[in-house]
């Protein structure tokens, strides 16, 4: 007897539709063991240039600064990491917009402990702007890390700031917006091509440690019964069939 | 329920993304002084006094041990009295197998449906259990309590999958009490995979050791997948083969006569021997089903589709 045709899925039109299109996202593609590294390679690859292309194109038609380099890092880590703390919205916004802060109050610092320092043009690189650079970073670095929004592409925000290329309040917003659009992009991106639980604010562990690389873990970290569960969650659809045929009526063992 | 909501629990569904699924989902903790204990028995080198001092705070997992010691499962000439000492008798894979039963008892839900029997489900759960312990003492030697404990918990998803998702899950179960197919096979058909990945899934929510994870996810697959995957040197033979044992709720004979099949040409364990496993199988359960609260006679349906695999014709069965 074989009832395959009986036992096909008796779902609605648009389960069928969802498990059709979801077989795309980097979510199933994980799940077939073989493609893990080149579909991550992949997407992130995409996913990176469309979300940076986007925000260039967004900068060339509005005509604000919205570009701005730690923007680069930042998508990487987004669209390679997308589920480790550093990936998170929270840190993305909140650390880029700290660091431009702790930028400009160093100095702010350090023109008032420095008369004369001239800081406004930051084509000069002189003794006081060497001590804001690196004041900037101290404070950056500390900042991000008692909020708890650690986003290393960040770093380099508060640089920018203390070299005195954020000058004014546009540039600020501008460099916040991008930052903000960068998320809302990731989270549209990762959630509908990626299929991955990417956060709306906050990292959330309890799924991280389920995601491996994609949360930030090391590759080479997973023991063997790690690698053989990977491929057993990719395991599917070869079942032995139900239909008893298998089952030999010659044999005579002890069995009466 | 929102287009969007709805599109996303398809798809949580459509990919089996677990993480996803069970997200949102009040999974019952384990038992603090069972996580605790098992912790301790999963480390490379467990203390031995750390886990008598855990164990005696635990008067219910105390007498669980002492009374498993003292039973006439193990003969002893003089009554065992101190846990260290129970400890040192049953052995860890022993002590973990116990305590797992102890936690599974509080940890797994019940749920409220008409298709969910919940004694039926312990009834399979145990006898399935000590199935797979008889056959990895033949087929995987020093290693039965490892195939108790993996069996006993390989079917954890069954009730979280029910109670959480019923919309998708409950028509699984419908189609499966209505037909003598394997549940597995219903729900790779459906939906591309089993609970015994999803219960994979809710083990290591729970800390599980990567071996019974592995196990569990294992269970449901054809015997050259395992050999694929390079376990056929670890009890997972031993949980396919007595993963085929039918429901108490729907006994088919077929399904006996494909158990004792797969465990003679894939396991070298001659049909000759089943009355004898059948036996001590039943003597065990008789022995520790209270513990379950299981009544006696539960799963007298599946003791008697094993014994007429014996009585009656193998031809006829076949028709």
């Amino acid at each position: 007897m074989n009832d395959d045709q009986n036992m096909k899925p008796k779902s609605d039109w648009l389960f069928e539709l969802v498990a059709k299109l979801s077989g795309f996202q980097l979510h199933a593609r994980l799940r077939s063991a073989g493609s893990d590294k080149k579909s991550r390679l992949l997407f992130a690859i995409t996913m990176g240039v469309a979300a940076v292309g986007t925000i260039t194109a967004a900068a060339v038609i509005t005509d604000l600064p919205l570009l701005f380099p730690p923007l680069a890092p930042s998508a990487f880590i987004l669209f390679t990491t997308p589920l480790a703390p550093t990936a998170a919205p929270r840190s993305v916004i909140l650390g880029h917009l700290s660091a431009a802060l702790m930028g400009l109050l160093a100095v702010i610092i350090v023109s008032i402990a420095i008369p004369g320092a001239d800081l406004g043009d930051p084509t000069i690189m002189n003794g006081p702007r060497i001590i804001a650079i690196v004041l900037a970073m101290g404070l950056a670095t500390t900042t991000m890390l008692v909020l708890r929004c650690s986003h290393p592409p960040a770093a380099a925000t508060a640089l920018l700031a203390a070299m005195g290329l954020i000058h004014d309040p546009v540039v600020m917003a501008a460099l916040e917006a991008s930052a903000i659009l960068l998320c809302v992009e990731a989270y549209v991106l990762l959630r509908v091509v990626g299929g991955l639980p990417y956060p709306l604010w906050s990292p959330d562990h309890d799924m991280a440690r389920f995601y491996g690389t994609l949360a930030g873990g090391g590759e080479t970290k997973s023991s063997g019964w790690e690698r053989v569960h990977a491929e057993l969650l990719a395991q599917h659809e070869d079942l032995p069939s139900d239909d008893h045929d298998h089952i030999n009526e010659d044999r005579t063992e002890v069995y009466s | 329920m929102s287009i969007i909501t709805k599109v996303s629990r398809h798809a949580a569904v459509a990919q089996g993304n677990f993480a996803k699924m069970f997200r949102g989902v009040k999974i019952a903790p384990l038992p603090e002084a069972a996580a605790a204990i098992l912790e301790e028995i999963h480390k490379p080198e467990p203390d031995i006094l750390c886990l008598e001092r855990i164990i005696s705070a635990e008067p219910e997992i105390s007498i669980r041990l002492l009374s498993n010691v003292n039973s006439s499962l193990h003969s002893l000439r003089s009554q065992v009295t101190s846990v260290r000492h129970a400890i040192t008798l049953l052995g860890l894979d022993r002590v973990r197998a116990l305590v797992t039963a102890s936690a599974m008892a509080t940890a797994v839900p019940k749920p409220k449906d008409s298709l969910f029997d919940h004694e039926a489900y312990w009834a399979d759960t145990l006898i399935r259990s000590l199935i797979a312990r008889e056959l990895a003492a033949r087929h995987a030697p020093g290693q039965q309590d490892v195939a108790f404990t993996a069996m006993l918990v390989a079917d954890v998803a069954i009730p979280v999958l029910l109670e959480s998702w019923s919309e998708y899950y409950r028509p699984v179960l419908e189609d499966w009490n209505q037909r003598p197919v394997r549940l597995a096979r219903l729900e790779q058909d459906r939906y591309g995979w089993d609970h015994g990945q999803a219960g994979s899934w809710i083990l290591k929510y729970w800390n599980f050791p990567e071996e019974l994870v592995c196990l569990v996810a294992a269970h449901n697959l054809p015997l050259h997948k395992v050999r694929e995957l390079g376990l056929e040197k670890t009890v997972a033979p031993s949980l396919v083969v007595a993963g085929l044992l039918p429901s108490c709720m729907n006994p088919i004979l077929h399904r006996c006569l494909e158990m004792i099949d797969l465990a003679a040409e894939d396991l070298g364990i001659s049909p000759g021997t089943w009355p004898e496993t059948i036996d001590t199988v039943r003597t065990q359960y008789d022995l520790i089903h209270a513990q379950f609260g299981l009544r006696r006679g539960k799963a007298d349906r599946v003791f008697q589709c094993m014994n007429q695999v014996f009585e009656n014709d193998r031809q006829q069965i076949c028709r």
